[in-house]
């Protein structure tokens, strides 16, 4: 998908290679050393993307991992005798349940507590550690086993095993980055909440990216206690690791796959040569104020590093097209309306005449002010209903009950069946229920063909594996795109379309979820003719399928062309309902666009 | 007095204002009505200087005040009583009203002043000075909001639905309060849901739809007019069509 | 018994002194949603300050605390507009990354100026107690709580009663409606987030006398500060000030029935319980907006 990539096939194998053969060619063991520490650094900036550039969780304190891994290993090796080279894989697993943990503490708060928790646990674990001196040595430190092998072979074990750690962690990082993992993490980076409103377990995915960011680091950081032969809790659990480790992978590239372990590559030599290049008392103070310097300079005005700013250079040097694989063309471009699903995910709505949707007694106050006043709706699967009413009527307040984005207290939900009024956002997108916004928002850092894909009815993790979008996905997606006209954009970010193709592309995004029940806030506002046209189709189509509509809408032109039946609300109650020219006639509700006639009238009221 | 002309504004991408041409006689009360969606609020807020217009101007007395911050605006005397959200909450009712000159804040004799004055205007300013603005009903608060606005002795006061979310009887304050701004010789120019209400308060009327003046006039001349509905319901009221396809 | 009543007395003024060092961070953190990981590094450098003029004019550190509230104030300004204003509309984890990475430059300019040696400023209170009937009370911890009670008054006092304390308010409650009344939420943060760095010469001046200090002790503090915030929750100065004794007492009682090892893990370990069992904070009655359903 980038320009690199054409190169990126050849120096791969290259580079892979010139390091493997590195050691066996030269026999300067200063540059081994440095290239030990560039791949510890490296295995712990890639382990952060997955977080921090791809979940976009920042954490401050992921040295922690390196420290767990090594005492655990140093410990194991010290107390058990286990070889380091196995302890180093407990040290991971260790270093998985630790980061499970912290994402369970951290699952109910937002990204900046995550980043100080991560913070606060590096301290504590360096506390612990120096307090628990029976386990770990305390300050006094703990000595490792010295290596086994014979001095010709130098540091290669260290050398290989994390050169190797390297890769792994790379190849795991991208298959992440293609997976629907991956998918959902870049979803959650750019909306939360949507994301959680499409029906995304986000806690889950956060989960797992936390534990794999933690666990390749712990086991590199078995294999460096190992190499350092000596553990301190105060170098171990020094926070200055961490930072070099953000700093990897902001100057080289949040998000992007190699950005991390060119960061590393650039960092890691210039640590080196400072520990040993800076002499003195004040060597620490000087690398302090270089590496925090950097830091806060990259943060402040580099934050998307520098492989992306590469990137865009390269991409104005060498005019191609922006996508690498062209959109398949689809020979039968003469599709009804009606092809929006092949049905193989269907829920089965044929036949089923219970109401879709059934509420009673819904009732939310802001304050004093009783926004939605006791309101019972029930909705039948295959009909058109739309909603209206004056500003302030509370129909927004009333979608927002209904899809969870505010806690209903009081009265009933039963969607299909199932009683929904205490389930969160992802549940009830699981059962069922979908809502479009008045503002669409679309996840900016995926193509329109991934955005429309993301959501998920439910939970598989075998799937969270696969590639983000499989090639069956993609047809149906393509189908879909192409009855709203937008094939020719499914390739590119969102941010090329028009806002009425935004709000195109959500409608497309809610029905990825086959649901009962789809709820459209003011879909035609905003939109051309033509685009509006399209989309009235779209919710036909839907109403042939089964699927129960609810419709916001001011227009009532759209909403005469497309409903059967109207709700009218006013101050938070329903006040009518009927057919469109019904309730247009109806004294009660020309009274509420109107104003009330009984009310005292001005007598005379310009002086 | 005010002059909008070729009025373009909106938010992310969407035009909600298509070219508002707008003309507001000094001393009159002018309301604007019209369906959702039509950009009444929206042509407010352009004027306060909470939202930058595209294009287009706005002229004041004068001076063409567009794309000016809300503070600059409040120099040239026009104040707005927004929508909702008007006080603060945790703020007493007096520092409320002490708020709304908060651009004259270190002139304090003269501001202790103007609320003693204005107390005899709206006696909850003299009854519950020290109330947490949020404890106080829809109408109180109206009533605070509208002292407040008072504060600057304006030349203009915007109105964004008055009425909203109030109880009938509060709107008499309403209607007192406006008749008093008018006869202090302020120009009124509000907006309003209760369309009856506000064309019975107002001599000057604006009928607005999709983004654009669609008709003016007094208000009696719009408030007698037989098809006004028709542009609130659209084409809609008069055909029969119902739903379009058969089931 | 005396043991534990020795413990809460210590307690409670160790927790007054937490509260007086976690102020400026109440006010960023709850008035306007940024966590300023700087706020260790703020109180060291005031303490420096503090002690350099403790050095070469003896002056006593809480008189000196007036005199380095402005060079405070105007760091605090300048980390605002250079920082904060350009990164929270960008990515709030960039201000969090950027005011450590701060936090860092200023532990080594310390470093640089000063030196890694251990410091202290040395009042003539510094050494004495007064007793309550059993029990001692130490007067430098007293005069600090002292002075961490005045400034919490203080600052209520002003942002109830001045202008700009009210626009405050008024602005992070209702950001358009303060606009419409002429208010600039952009101004007001700044001159926020200079008074919030400026108090910290108060809890810096404490510092001085009331422990041994070097750069690195930044770490600690913005750690504990941190944890004083968070289990305060969002919201007033005055819950901060529970928080900061809640951590107080119970690092005392650590202390006196565990170890004093232990009593330095205190403060994160609450953070954790904390987050775990009701993230809103102990002492709100709100929920965290972005707490998740």
């Amino acid at each position: 998908m980038t320009p690199l990539m054409p190169l990126g096939r050849a120096w791969i194998p290259i580079a892979v290679a010139a390091l493997i053969s590195y050691p066996l060619l030269s026999d300067d063991i200063y540059y081994q050393n440095m290239l030990i520490m560039t791949f510890v650094l490296a295995i712990g900036a890639s382990g952060w993307n997955i977080m921090g550039g791809y979940a976009g969780y920042l954490s401050l304190g992921n040295s922690a991992f390196i420290g767990l891994g090594a005492y655990t290993t140093g410990i194991l090796a010290a107390k058990a005798h286990i070889s380091p080279f196995l302890g180093c894989l407990v040290g991971g697993l260790m270093c998985a349940v630790g980061a499970a943990l912290l994402s369970l503490i951290t699952r109910r708060t937002r990204g900046m507590y995550f980043v100080v928790v991560t913070f606060a646990t590096l301290q504590l674990l360096g506390v612990v550690a120096t307090i628990w001196s029976s386990l770990t040595g305390g300050s006094q430190g703990l000595a490792m086993p010295l290596p086994t092998w014979s001095l010709s072979y130098q540091d290669w074990p260290f050398y290989y095993s994390l050169l190797g750690l390297l890769v792994v962690t790379l190849a795991v990082s991208a298959w992440v980055r293609r997976s629907k993992l991956g998918l959902g993490l870049f979803a959650i980076q750019d909306n939360e909440d949507k994301a959680a409103g499409l029906g995304l377990r986000t806690a889950v995915y956060k989960m797992i990216a936390f534990v794999l960011s933690g666990t390749f680091l712990g086991i590199a950081g078995g294999i460096y206690a190992y190499y350092v032969t000596f553990l301190n809790t105060a170098a171990v659990f020094d926070i200055i690791t961490s930072v070099l480790i953000v700093l990897a992978v902001l100057l080289g590239g949040r998000g992007t796959l190699w950005g991390p372990v060119l960061g590393a590559f650039i960092i890691s030599p210039i640590s080196d040569l400072t520990s040993t290049g800076f002499g003195g008392a004040d060597a620490g103070a000087f690398r302090l104020l270089l590496f925090g310097g950097l830091l806060g300079t990259v943060a402040i005005f580099l934050p998307r590093g520098v492989l992306p700013v590469l990137e865009s250079w390269l991409r104005r040097l060498l005019p191609r097209g922006s996508s690498s694989t062209p959109a398949k063309a689809d020979p039968d471009q003469s599709r009804t309306a009606g092809s929006v699903s092949d049905g193989d995910r269907g829920s089965g709505n044929g036949g089923d005449q219970s109401p879709a949707l059934r509420a009673r007694g819904l009732r939310k106050s802001f304050g004093g002010l009783r926004a939605v006043d006791g309101v019972d709706l029930d909705l039948a699967r295959g009909r058109i209903t739309g909603l209206i009413g004056p500003n302030g009527s509370g129909k927004t307040t009333l979608f927002n009950l209904i899809d969870g984005t505010v806690p209903t207290r009081d009265g009933t939900i039963t969607l299909g069946g199932l009683r929904l009024e205490r389930a969160g956002r992802p549940v009830r997108a699981h059962a069922g229920l979908a809502r479009t916004y008045q503002l669409p928002r679309l996840f900016a850092n995926l193509t329109v063909v991934e955005n429309v894909v993301v959501p998920e009815r439910r939970l598989a993790f075998g799937r969270l594996w696969t590639t983000r979008v499989s090639s069956a996905e993609r047809k149906r997606a393509l189908a879909v795109l192409d009855d709203l006209g937008l094939a020719a954009y499914a390739d590119q970010t969102p941010t090329g379309l028009s806002y009425g193709q935004r709000k195109l592309v959500e409608l497309a995004q809610v029905l990825w979820l086959d649901p009962i029940l789809v709820m459209l806030d003011e879909p035609a506002a905003g939109i051309s003719p033509a685009l509006s046209e399209r989309l009235a189709d779209l919710v036909r189509s839907l109403r042939e399928r089964g699927v129960a509509i609810l419709l916001v809408e001011h227009d009532l032109a759209f909403i005469a062309s497309l409903c059967e039946q109207v709700y009218v609300m006013a101050n938070g109650a329903i006040i009518a309902t009927g057919s469109v020219a019904e309730i247009s006639a109806d004294r009660a509700v020309i009274d509420a666009y109107l104003g009330d006639p009984a009310l005292p009238v001005p007598l005379g009221g310009q002086a | 007095m005010i002059h909008l002309e070729g009025l373009l504004a909106g938010y992310g991408g969407l035009d909600i204002l298509r070219g508002v041409e707008l003309h507001v006689e000094q001393g009159s009360v002018n309301c604007i009505v019209g369906p959702n969606g039509a950009g009444k609020s929206t042509v407010l807020k352009t004027i306060s200087g909470l939202l930058q217009p595209r294009q287009g101007s706005i002229v004041i007395d004068g001076v063409n005040l567009a794309g000016k911050s809300p503070a600059t605006i409040l120099h040239a005397g026009v104040v707005q009583v927004p929508q909702r959200n008007g006080l603060f909450a945790k703020l007493t009712v007096r520092h409320n009203v002490l708020m709304g000159a908060y651009i004259h804040r270190g002139r304090r004799k003269h501001l202790e002043q103007r609320y003693d004055e204005l107390a005899q205007r709206f006696p909850i300013l003299g009854e519950r000075p020290d109330a947490p603005a949020g404890s106080l009903s829809g109408g109180q608060r109206r009533t605070v909001e509208f002292a407040r606005a008072m504060m600057l002795n304006p030349k203009v006061v915007l109105l964004d639905e008055p009425t909203l979310g109030l109880d009938p009887l509060s709107l008499t304050t309403i209607r007192d309060s406006v008749r008093a701004m008018h006869s202090d010789g302020i120009t009124v120019l509000m907006v309003e849901q209760n369309v009856r209400f506000g064309l019975a308060l107002a001599d000057q009327a604006t009928v607005m739809s999709a983004g654009r003046v669609v008709l003016t006039g007094t208000a009696d001349e719009i408030r007698d007019k037989p098809d006004l509905m028709d542009v609130f319901f659209g084409a809609a009221r008069n055909s029969d069509s119902g739903a379009s396809t058969p089931t | 018994m005396i043991d534990f009543g020795q413990a809460l007395i210590f307690g409670l003024l160790i927790g007054g002194v937490y509260a007086l060092m976690a102020t400026g961070l109440t006010l960023t953190f709850g008035v306007m949603k940024i966590v300023n990981m700087a706020q260790g590094a703020f109180l060291i450098t005031s303490t420096y300050l503090c002690f350099a003029l403790w050095q070469h004019f003896g002056l006593d550190p809480v008189l000196a605390a007036f005199l380095v509230m402005l060079p405070m104030a105007a760091l605090g300004l300048v980390v605002y507009k250079l920082v904060i204003e350009r990164l929270e509309r960008i990515d709030p984890g960039l201000t969090i990354v950027a005011t450590f990475a701060l936090a860092l430059v200023a532990e080594a300019f310390l470093a640089l100026l000063w030196g890694p040696d251990q410091r202290a400023t040395d009042p003539a209170y510094s050494n004495k107690a007064f007793h309550l009937g059993q029990l001692v009370v130490p007067l430098a911890q007293f005069y600090a709580c002292l002075l961490a009670v005045v400034l919490t008054v203080v600052l209520q006092v002003a942002i109830k009663r001045t202008w700009l304390g009210r626009a405050i308010t008024a602005a992070s409650e209702n950001p358009e409606g303060a606009r419409l009344v002429g208010i600039e939420p952009a101004r007001v943060g700044a001159w926020l987030f200079a008074i919030a760095t400026a108090s910290t010469a108060f809890g810096g001046a404490a510092l001085s006398f009331l422990y041994q200090f070097t750069p690195d002790t930044q770490d600690f503090w913005l750690g504990l500060t941190l944890s004083v915030v968070i289990v305060g929750g969002l919201g007033s100065v005055p819950g901060a000030f529970a928080a900061g004794v809640l951590l107080g007492v119970t690092e005392s009682l650590t202390t006196t029935y565990l170890s004093v090892r232990w009593a330095t893990a205190v403060p994160t370990l609450l953070i954790l319980v904390v987050l775990t069992v009701r993230p809103q904070g102990l002492f709100t009655r709100m929920t965290r907006q972005d707490a998740g359903s």
